[in-house]
């Protein structure tokens, strides 16, 4: 476990996550503060704001999934 | 209960002698949904009747009566509105009464103040203090300080007169409201019609089931002084959807989106059959699920006499806490300890078959909704362009799949020439049904698969959490004495963030594969939707 491969693999996955987790954040976060406003306008528009600000997470899971994959493929050593 | 409700048009032409006994006649049934006359043509539009300036005038006071008070609720139909015109303005006197004298008490008291700051010597702070005061110096009491008390005295007792009055008469300014909108509705009715000098014509909508209980009705009322017709026309009727009692909750994501159109199927039983599935399996817990079904049924209970969309949401979590607690036997967990020895799926670890599992389902999941686009098509278009635009996806995904196997599982030798040819003949027919645009979606389907790999995800980030709480509350109390409160108190604290993460995560992860992965595989939408006349907004 005390070996510079493990560590490498594991930041990789870190970063595979980093980068996904800042893209869905800045993305919900412009949808969010458009959605924001359109509710303090017209509050029967919240479901469907909701779901709009629930769209980029796709780009997290992505993420998630190409982690695993990464400590997948080192066969399991780091896990 | 897989299409909507049936729609007549009908068109009701009766004299203006009568046309009040129409209206009222068709507000109490609370079947017609009036087509509105745009005007022009031949007819005008009529006039509402003389009332209707009383009534809006009323309403106007009573809003703002209500508005004023702050009284929240929902009011009932009075069966007698002839006085109201004189209790409002009787109303509206006393509280005027009531605020002025708060204002003049406040108003003295204020000016009392700047008197004092500028005046005597003494910063005398109240009543008592002042008596206190004067008493131990053997003085007479100054007059100001008697005088201060009493208007603080006086303050209080008028506002709490205006509360009390505020809450005697808030349900009456609320049944006062909702009849006053009704008869305002009935009254103004006649500016949706099409009206002659002596006529008027109302065009509208009825639901099939309901025709003959209508003209029955209308008969009766107008003593058959009326002309009634039904007919067949390609106009877009109103959507009524049409679903049993357990189903119905489940049009909750239909109105969030948008209403089916008459040719199309109504998908709330598939929304009901797999919106469940996904939040289980997301979820996947045996002590959530039941915490939850209890808070739901709980919230069912609270709001059973109120119609919300929050009782409509509360249903439908209800059934969703049930597929959870089935999930949590699948996955063994409960509050996120392991309770199987060999469960049928253990998410922490077998995190490769679960991925599978997602995509698997995913596949499955647009597929479905690939074959409802097909009906949809094959009811709209006929049968070479269903075949043309949406059975092609699926020989597209056979023919990739038969190459798959050959190349990269190899599995069936000599697979791929028969596959390659099913993906050309694929494309082809998309390129017929669809053009351009059809063959740049190609990628998509794959994307949308994969896309379901967040059951995966979304479980595993709430198991994980579980597990943390559970280590964190076990280090804890292992320390034995206070500990063991604060472990108890991490675990409580804990658990029920992750609940409440667990409920919203899923639930919108779940609604959100739905509305993006599975409708718009078949679904067109934009129904206009049923808003009978007389029933309350």
């Amino acid at each position: 476990m005390a070996d510079i491969n493990t560590g490498l693999i594991a930041l990789g996955a870190g970063v595979a996550i980093v980068g996904c987790a800042f893209a869905a954040s800045i993305a919900e976060k412009e949808i969010g503060t458009a959605a924001v406003g359109a509710i303090a306008e017209k509050p029967e528009t919240f479901g469907k704001v909701l779901v709009l600000t629930v769209i980029p997470e796709t780009i997290i899971i992505f993420g998630l999934v190409v982690a695993i994959m990464i400590i997948g493929m080192s066969g399991g050593a780091a896990a | 209960m897989l299409k909507p409700s049936d729609m007549t048009k009908i068109r009701v032409i009766c004299p203006k002698s009568v046309l009040r006994d129409v209206i009222d006649t068709m507000h109490d049934l609370k079947a017609v949904h009036i087509v509105d006359y745009k005007g022009g043509n031949f007819f005008d539009l009529g006039k509402p009747f003389e009332e209707n300036a009383g009534y809006s005038a009323d309403l106007v006071k009573v809003r703002a009566l209500i508005s004023q008070l702050n009284v929240k609720g929902n009011g009932k139909k009075l069966s007698n509105v002839d006085d109201a015109r004189g209790r409002i303005k009787s109303l509206e006197c006393e509280f005027v009464l009531l605020t002025d004298k708060i204002l003049s008490l406040k108003g003295k008291q204020k000016s009392f103040i700047e008197e004092k700051e500028k005046g005597f010597g003494e910063k005398l702070t109240s009543a008592e203090e002042a008596l206190i005061k004067a008493d131990r110096l053997g003085k007479a009491l100054p007059k100001e300080a008697v005088f201060s008390g009493h208007i603080e005295a006086d303050i209080k007792t008028a506002e709490l007169e205006l509360k009390r009055f505020r809450e005697k008469n808030s349900q009456l300014l609320l049944d006062f409201e909702f009849s006053l909108k009704q008869l305002s509705e009935k009254a103004e009715a006649p500016m949706r019609f099409a009206a002659s000098q002596n006529a008027a014509i109302i065009n509208g909508w009825v639901p099939t089931r309901k025709l003959d209980d209508l003209k029955s009705k209308l008969a009766k009322s107008t003593e058959g002084k009326f002309h009634f017709e039904s007919f067949e026309t390609d106009d877009e009727a109103p959507v009524e959807l049409n679903n049993p009692s357990v189903i119905g909750p489940f049009e909750f994501f239909l109105n969030l989106y948008s209403l089916p159109k008459h040719n199309e199927l109504d998908p709330t039983i598939l929304v009901f059959l797999t919106f469940p599935l996904f939040f289980g399996f997301m979820l996947g817990d045996i002590g959530y699920g039941l915490v939850s079904l209890l808070a739901f049924f709980g919230l069912r209970y609270a709001l059973r006499k109120q119609e919300s969309e929050l009782k409509l949401l509360s249903n439908i979590l209800i059934v969703a806490s049930l597929a959870t607690i089935f999930f949590g036997f699948v996955f063994g967990e409960f509050f996120g300890a392991e309770i199987f020895e060999h469960p049928i799926l253990n998410r922490a670890h077998d995190i490769n078959l679960m991925i599978l599992v997602s995509v698997i389902v995913g596949a499955i999941h647009v597929n479905l909704g690939l074959l409802v686009g097909f009906y949809n098509e094959l009811s709209k278009h006929g049968l070479m362009k269903a075949v043309f635009a949406k059975f092609s996806w699926i020989i597209f995904e056979a023919g990739v799949a038969l190459v798959a196997a050959d190349m990269i599982l190899k599995v069936l030798p000599g697979a791929s020439p028969i596959g390659g040819v099913m993906i050309l003949a694929a494309l082809a027919m998309l390129y017929k049904a669809e053009g351009a645009l059809g063959i740049i979606e190609i990628p998509a389907i794959f994307s949308n698969m994969l896309s379901y790999a967040r059951l995966f995800a979304v479980g595993i980030a709430s198991v994980l959490l579980a597990v943390v709480i559970n280590d964190m509350a076990g280090a804890l109390m292992k320390q034995g004495g206070f500990f063991m409160v604060a472990g108890i108190g991490v675990l409580i604290v804990g658990h029920l963030i992750n609940l409440l993460l667990g409920i919203i995560g899923p639930f919108l992860q779940s609604m959100r594969l739905h509305y993006v992965e599975f409708f718009p595989k078949f679904y067109e939408g934009g129904g206009e939707r049923y808003n009978p006349f007389g029933r309350a907004k």
